[in-house]
């Protein structure tokens, strides 16, 4: 690229293009009644394509719906983040417009084979968090997310999914659904968190993943996020990180104590 | 991570090459694995078989390499992940078309669920052994 006659260096490209993907990345604050949100994103080189999304479902009534999204391109480095910022955007318009995971997904799907044949492809959850606790979602090919049960019984994948996107003309995805009580937390994330690996080579994994999230119950969703990046780093020690990571905690609110008592969010020292 | 790459020519009609994969495929080696597929398709190999028997891992980019293999079997250039935006426009064949020249041998119960939850296993015959899946390729 030319500016001023002079030629940019390409480390300067790729500073702005991280300084450009971080700001698609991070979520801006979403303060929606009902629902805490944390996330964190670590990038394995200079810029990824993991990301994920929350935001308000637009138009609908009640107007605490909240979407959720969690994806990861294949591939690394600049055309995993170009798809990813491509992406996003596509997936949040076809949520405003359709309300509907499985539509956003197929509709997302169908641009990427028909319109923008890339090559790459897309693993990715999309769901709605409703009022009542149900969180309605489709699966094309993505990790299970995990939920933690705020009564304490046992944290459990919630199954579910058809293909990844960019690959076949038709999904045939199907509409899953998952109820959180008030308190409980359900964990997206991508295979950056279990297929991280340390020096001598073990991975990560979800077995350690589900580990370290039991007994968790009573945590934010902050603490929650926070607990597992700092496990992986642990893990990781020395090892370079061998691929992005992208981890997006939600947790419905949980109510608060009776007058007298401690209220939940006191006793967790938020 | 460590993997090893072992590639042989079982010729016939067509001349097939196996490749087997020994250890975990990941980001730092799935380019090692495109590769040993061009090469084999450049000496004239028109069948492939990955052997996944000793393979205990396989990360998204793994994924990746064998969706790459299936479209240089079947003749394409597949996408370059170090390119830019000109590479993300370039592809114009089916996405969806499976590639009957290439099989998967023996793949382990965690590969086998990576395969079935990303869809890729419509993608690949699957074979118990490489002893069926030269089988399959060769009319034997």
């Amino acid at each position: 690229m030319e500016r001023a006659g002079a030629r940019w260096p390409i480390d300067e490209e790729l500073r702005v293009a991280q300084r450009i993907q971080r700001s698609l990345v991070l979520l801006p604050k979403v303060d929606l009644e009902g629902w805490e949100i944390a996330s964190d994103y670590r990038p394995a080189r200079e810029i990824g394509g993991d990301f994920f999304d929350a935001f308000p479902v637009l138009g609908t009534d009640p107007s605490n719906r909240l979407c959720v999204v969690i994806a990861d391109v294949s591939g690394k480095g600049i055309s995993a983040a170009m798809l990813m910022a491509f992406l996003r955007p596509l997936v949040r318009a076809a949520m405003d417009h359709t309300g509907d995971p499985v539509e956003a997904l197929e509709r997302t799907n169908r641009i990427l084979v028909d319109e923008r044949r890339t090559g790459l492809f897309v693993t990715m959850l999309c769901g709605v968090m409703e009022p009542d606790g149900a969180f309605r979602f489709a699966s094309a090919g993505h990790e299970m997310p995990l939920l933690v049960p705020a009564d304490g019984s046992p944290l459990r994948a919630v199954p579910g999914g058809g293909p990844l996107i960019g690959l076949f003309g038709r999904l045939d995805l199907r509409q899953e659904v998952v109820r959180l009580d008030p308190g409980d937390a359900l964990v997206l994330y991508t295979d950056g968190v279990t297929d991280a690996a340390r020096p001598d080579g073990e991975r990560f994994g979800e077995a350690r993943l589900r580990e370290i999230l039991e007994g968790q119950h009573e945590a934010s969703a902050a603490q929650l996020v926070a607990r597992v990046t700092e496990s992986v780093t642990a893990f990781q020690g020395s090892a370079p990180a061998a691929d992005d990571l992208a981890l997006l905690v939600v947790r419905r609110s949980a109510p608060a104590r009776p007058s007298g008592g401690p209220s939940a969010a006191g006793r967790r020292g938020r | 991570m460590a993997m090893t790459i072992d590639v042989e020519r079982v010729e016939g009609n067509p001349s097939v090459a196996v490749v087997s994969l020994d250890g975990e495929l990941d980001a730092s080696n799935y380019e090692r694995a495109i590769e040993a597929v061009r090469t084999a398709y450049a000496g004239g190999a028109r069948g492939l078989v990955f052997d996944l028997s000793n393979l205990g891992f396989m990360a998204s980019s793994g994924l990746f390499a064998l969706h790459s293999a299936l479209r240089i079997m079947r003749g394409d250039t597949p996408p370059d992940p170090e390119g830019g935006w000109g590479a993300l426009h370039e592809m114009a064949a089916d996405h969806d078309a499976t590639a009957a020249n290439v099989r998967l041998a023996s793949p382990q119960e965690p590969i086998s669920r990576v395969l079935e939850r990303t869809g890729m296993s419509r993608l690949f015959g699957i074979d118990e052994s490489r002893d069926e899946a030269i089988a399959a390729l060769q009319g034997a």
